[in-house]
């Protein structure tokens, strides 16, 4: 009786809380999400996968595909896109996930869409994903937008590091551009 | 004979313990013996003298002191062994292990330095009939003066003197009226050590140093017996001197001296020794210590033989001086030097445990391995027993040497019986051959040098060679087949340690030769030994020879304490607990067969330790891998039955999250805890079993989504809605019943369980009521039913099962998601779950409805077909079985986590459709007089463990047959998946698998077991475009590899 009454204590310790009915979900209304609010300064930086944890994250439990993930970079903002792409990163690390996820934070930075107090420690961030490129991805290559036409990014990531650490800017991706 | 045999004293110890309890025993125990029994009368110890000599009388009888210089220092310690400070229990084990041997030996006294406790002297008295003669050294190493160490004893120092005699004083006390004791020994041949300076002795001359230094010393053990016979004035007063160096200084300082002792060892005889005694003191004499050491150390080597004629002629000697025999008629016997080697001997603070064979002192009188200006006096070496190491319980055996019993054999004489004359003791020591106890002596060390060799031997050896000679594409996009040639080595050698009888360890060494390049299977144990690319910094590829080479195979232990027994493994399998209350397999079996060989994966690695005594019923286990993929975790186990009722509580917590892929080959599930409490009984025939399940609490408030068919459109027209929702307490809790009863030829089995959908646990591990395969999943996320029943009617049985089972949330459909640049609104991808992704899943607890049908025959249920082993223990002449399976599975399942051939993780993100699946199988066993078969036939249409929808039909047969030393095996495999999981997960199949085999062995009891043979196989397959290497261009598309091997067992 002794060990019951204790199993049973232990059932109600697990917390027998409200239960919420079960929602429909229809998809993330991303338009609202267009400042960076970081939880981790590792995120978006490979091997991390803090950005997983982020409780803005909309990609935290289902990541963009294949198709959706371009969409988001061309059309959504550098917040989305960033979330997007670091998510991708944990579960496919490639040197394009990890450039593209570095260039969001640099653009965050650029444009200033996080609180001012973080924006030094995005900027941190994306001199970091930029070197886990040089580091962990260094002959890794993207494609323009005809799918055919490839282009190393170790490069653009020296002169995106350059131009974080204070030299000139001549990255053809700054600021989220698409090439 | 008999006439002269003394009676040896064996008095049996006078304790009134009256058969109350071992608990009052042991607490009387504890009290000096003075307070609790009734006191014996301490015998009368006196010396005679008269003109013919003298003698030690005993209660009026003359006795010659057969004694022993009997000490207890185990190997590896020295002189600071405190061994009468040990716990009472030690002591006495240890007491009553020697003592007995020693009375079996007629030995009737020890001498002890101060120390003994004067209970444990009357304890050994009383119950072995052996006294103590009680010996102070009297600063003969040193002594503590005024708080001081003072190594060089100043017998002329006032100071130094009246210290040694207060110490003796106070022993004096404490010995007084001690039953057992049989005299007082002071110093021992403390003239050899007259070292001290002073200021008085150095103004001497040089030649009279000593001798004044001498004077000092015997007045001063003068006055030392004046204080033990005022203390104690009826104990006997000797003084242990050098042979008989100042024996003048002695009599003219010692006059209350009553027998006189020294230690001699002059070889065989001691010529004038007694004769001088009698003249010169005129009182009995005593060797303190005597005897010969048992090493040759002219031959190096170990000679018990020699040592027991040595002591023969000593005692020979010694009798032929006892009272009254015509000669010196003082010899009173002596202390034999010594019981057991002193390992610590030679160098005293070195090599403790080394029995060092170091001869540090010469003397002529032992001439067999004496020579002109080489030592030959070997101090570690003078036991009448050697010494063995140390046992479980700290005591050591002894090993009795030839002079043991030589000397046995010898004291069966009384000197000092009517009939005991010369001519008789002559007679008596002549008739005593010590090569008659040589084969005893040496069966004695032979049997203490096997244990010693029996803690660590080497029990196994394998060695593997092969040639390998094969014709394969090495990619599909080859055009040709390439023949190769290539061989293998692979030694593997087991080492057992049995460093005691109750710490047991086995390890098992692999060591690999050259790597066979050419096999058509990539993935086997000695591949990780292969040559392997390393890039350098310029990009350039160097091929390094050899991986890991050499390592540890598996390795287990056990261990066994009053409190449990402990066994650890290291790729050695463990069973699981399912019959003692694991009713949710918490802690499934860990048996992997070639599978842990084949992916080089160090599983499972652990210990369990199963409780006695206050832990009875308790169980622990806990390791970084109890079983392939878990999570470093500790569980535990309670099992108690109370009257009818079978009770068990069982709690298994993750510690850590263990790494999935390539370094263990599998996907672990998240961290968590799992507690369940199970009950059993049998209630009116019926077994029933009742177990309640509390796991994943660690996954509360994770958030997960499903699916849920819809007659609309849907999430993104897809005909599901789709679902957020949470996990909840209830999702942790499961439970599960099961009943089972037999009536005559007819068994019946039938179980329910419900599992929330975090509520995972493994399958159930027993085999219930006959060879089913169909088992309800143990995972969460489910509720199912089964029942079935096996018919026996003679030697057949029927057994038809049903098994019903369906998950609470469906596997998730393919729907692409997309991105509304119009809308801002992301509509993700939606997929089937897989395990890094989801708190739970839908994979092997899909919805099944399934049947499976058993017909078996076997005459001899002795040997019962669906134990584990049968395959190798079936003796009946002929015995099988059909199996029939059919799964209804009507959805599908979510996605699983697979591996590549390299080893990396491959999430699938969907799954084959719904479709229903069987199973047909054969099994047959004939043994008929030589030739044995094993053999089976199947078929079957299964889905692939990977996303691959296709459905595949497979079927083959294997064989293996022995006659006499020729064995056989083959199998083939039409349309079937390759020979590694990886073949299925991705649904790469072959049109012709095949493998043959013939080898001669040597005669072994049962097949499987190890055994030296030399064979040949021949194994290949065909490609079609469902097989990785198939290339519709190439002429030949199949690869095939002929082998010779030699196997080598002990």
């Amino acid at each position: 009786m002794i060990v019951l009454s204790l199993l049973l204590l232990m059932f109600v310790g697990t917390g027998c809380g409200e239960v919420e009915p079960a929602t429909y979900f229809y998809g993330y209304d991303l338009n609202e999400l267009k400042t960076y609010s970081p939880q981790d300064d590792t995120e978006g930086v490979y091997p991390s996968s803090a950005v997983l944890n982020n409780p803005q994250n909309p990609f935290s439990q289902i990541q963009p595909n294949a198709t959706t993930k371009w969409d988001l970079e061309s059309s959504s903002s550098l917040t989305v896109a960033f979330y997007g792409w670091s998510s991708i990163l944990v579960y496919e690390p490639t040197g394009e996930h990890q450039y593209y996820a570095a260039n969001k934070l640099k653009g965050i930075y650029q444009k200033e869409e996080c609180a001012p107090e973080d924006l030094e420690t995005v900027r941190e961030m994306a001199i970091k994903a930029y070197e886990s490129v040089l580091t962990n991805f260094p002959t890794s290559i993207s494609y323009l937008a005809d799918g055919e036409t490839s282009f190393p990014l170790a490069p653009l990531a020296e002169q995106a590091l350059n131009e974080l650490e204070g030299g000139s800017s001549t990255d053809p991706l700054s600021g989220g551009e698409t090439p | 004979m008999d006439s002269k045999l003394t009676p040896i004293r064996t008095p049996r110890l006078n304790v009134r313990t009256s058969g109350k309890g071992l608990l009052l025993g042991l607490c009387l125990w504890l009290l000096p013996l003075s307070t609790w029994a009734d006191e014996p009368k301490a015998p009368e110890i006196s010396v005679h003298k008269d003109e013919q000599g003298s003698y030690i009388s005993i209660d009026g009888e003359p006795t010659l002191v057969r004694g022993m210089n009997w000490g207890y220092v185990p190997i590896g310690e020295n002189y600071s062994y405190d061994f009468w400070g040990k716990p009472d229990a030690f002591v006495k084990k240890v007491l009553d292990r020697d003592m007995a041997m020693l009375q079996a030996m007629h030995v009737n006294s020890i001498r002890q330095y101060i120390g003994i406790p004067p209970r444990w002297i009357t304890y050994i008295y009383d119950t072995y009939g052996i006294f103590t003669t009680v010996n102070h050294t009297a600063g003969r190493y040193g002594f503590n003066i005024a708080g001081t160490w003072v190594p060089r004893t100043n017998y002329a120092d006032p100071e130094t003197r009246a210290t040694i005699a207060a110490d003796v004083r106070k022993y004096a006390k404490m010995y007084r009226g001690t039953r057992g004791v049989l005299m007082w020994l002071l110093g021992n041949e403390n003239n050899y050590g007259l070292e001290w300076q002073s200021f008085e002795i150095e103004n001497l001359p040089q030649g009279e140093r000593q001798r004044a230094r001498a004077e000092h010393l015997y007045s001063l053990m003068g006055e030392l017996m004046e204080v033990i016979r005022a203390e104690d004035p009826g104990v006997l007063l000797s003084f242990a001197n050098g042979d008989l160096q100042y024996v003048d200084l002695l009599k003219k300082h010692c006059p209350l001296m009553d027998v006189f002792s020294a230690n001699v060892y002059r070889g065989a005889s001691s010529r004038d020794l007694f004769d001088r005694v009698r003249e010169e003191l005129g009182m009995p004499f005593l060797y303190s210590e005597f005897g010969a050491d048992a090493y040759d150390a002219k031959a190096m080597r170990e000679d018990g033989l020699t040592q027991a004629r040595y002591l023969l002629k000593q005692w020979e000697e010694i009798y032929a001086h006892t009272y009254p025999h015509g000669r010196s008629g003082v010899a009173a016997g002596g202390y034999i030097f010594q019981w057991s080697d002193g390992w610590w001997k030679y160098k005293q603070i070195e090599n403790l445990s080394i029995h060092d064979t170091t001869a540090s002192w010469s003397n002529g009188g032992y001439a067999e391995d004496y020579a002109e200006g080489f030592n030959n006096m070997n101090e570690e070496w003078f036991g009448i027993a050697g010494k063995g190491f140390n046992n479980d319980d700290g005591t050591f055996d002894v090993q009795p040497r030839e002079a043991y019993f030589a000397l046995q054999e010898a004291f069966r004489l009384n000197p000092y019986a009517m009939d005991a004359t010369n001519e008789a003791i002559g007679n008596h020591f002549a008739a005593i051959n010590p090569n008659d106890y040589q084969a005893l002596a040496k069966a004695y060390r032979a049997d203490a040098r096997s244990q010693q060799l029996s803690r660590a031997y080497l029990s196994d050896l394998r060695l593997l060679m092969s040639f390998h000679g094969s014709s394969r594409p090495e990619e599909a996009t080859d055009e040709d087949v390439q023949g190769k040639l290539d061989n293998m080595q692979s030694f593997y050698s087991t080492f057992t340690f049995l460093p005691s009888s109750k710490l047991r360890a086995n390890a098992t060494i692999n060591v690999i030769g050259n790597v066979a390049q050419n096999r058509i299977d990539e993935l086997f144990y000695e591949n990780r030994a292969a040559p392997f690319d390393v890039e350098d910094p310029e990009g350039i590829l160097h091929n390094i020879q050899g991986g890991e080479q050499i390592k540890i195979y598996n390795a287990d232990f056990e261990w066994e304490t009053p409190w449990g027994k402990t066994t650890g493994y290291f790729r050695k399998g463990h069973y699981h607990w399912g019959d003692e209350g694991d009713f949710f397999g918490f802690y499934p079996e860990a048996y992997y067969g070639p599978n842990i060989d084949i992916y080089n994966v160090d599983v499972p690695v652990g210990i369990e330790i199963e409780g006695k005594r206050m832990f009875e019923g308790l169980k622990v286990a806990a390791g970084p891998q109890v079983f392939w993929g878990a999570n470093p975790l500790v569980m535990a186990k309670y099992f108690r039955r109370f009257g009818k009722l079978d009770f068990a509580l069982l709690h298994r917590e993750d510690i850590s999250q263990i790494t999935s892929g390539r370094q263990i080959r599998a996907v672990a599930e998240p961290q968590t805890r799992r507690t369940s409490l199970n009950l059993f009984s049998n209630l009116g025939g019926v077994d029933v079993e009742w177990g309640m399940l509390w796991s994943g609490s660690d996954k509360l408030g994770w958030d997960y989504i499903s699916a849920q068919p819809t007659d609309g459109r849907g999430y993104l027209d897809s005909g599901y809605l789709i679902l957020e929702d949470q996990i909840y307490w209830f999702d942790t809790l499961g439970s599960k019943l099961r009943l089972e009863f037999k009536e005559g030829p007819v068994q019946v089995h039938a179980q329910g369980g419900y599992q929330g959908l975090v509520a995972d646990a493994g399958a159930d591990q027993r085999i219930n009521v006959t060879g089913w395969q169909l088992k309800p999943s143990g995972r969460g996320n489910q509720y199912h039913v089964t029942a079935g029943g096996a018919w026996r009617f003679g030697f057949f049985e029927l057994a038809p099962q049903v098994l019903y089972q369906k998950p609470l949330e469906g596997p998730l459909p393919t729907i692409n998601g997309l991105y509304s640049s119009a809308t801002g609104v992301f509509y993700p991808d939606i997929s089937p779950r897989d395990r890094l992704n989801s708190p739970f899943l839908v994979l092997e607890n899909r919805e099944t409805l399934a049947g499976e049908l058993l017909f078996s025959f076997d005459p001899t249920p002795g040997s019962w077909m669906w134990q584990w082993d049968n395959e190798l223990r079936e003796d009946a002449d002929f015995a099988g079985h059909l199996r029939a399976i059919y799964r209804h599975q009507p959805t599908s399942r979510d996605a699983r986590i697979g591996f590549n051939a390299e080893g990396g993780l491959i999430r699938f993100l969907a799954a084959p459709p719904a479709q229903d699946v069987w199973d047909l199988g054969i099994g047959m066993t004939t043994n008929s007089g030589a030739l044995r078969t094993r053999s089976n036939i199947y078929a079957g249409q299964n889905q692939s463990s990977g996303m691959d929808a296709r459905l595949i039909t497979r079927y083959g047969a294997d064989l293996q047959a022995t006659l006499g030393g020729f064995r056989a095996d083959a199998w083939v495999k039409f349309n079937d998946w390759g020979p590694f999981d990886y073949y299925r997960d991705y649904n790469l199949t072959f049109p012709v698998q095949g493998f043959v085999s013939g080898s001669f062995q040597l005669p072994v009891t049962e097949l499987g077991d190890p055994t030296s043979r030399l064979g040949i196989s021949a194994y290949g397959r065909t490609f079609d475009e469902y097989s990785p290497k198939f290339n519709e261009n190439r002429l030949v598309n199949e690869e095939y590899e002929i082998m010779t091997f030699w196997e080598l067992s002990l």
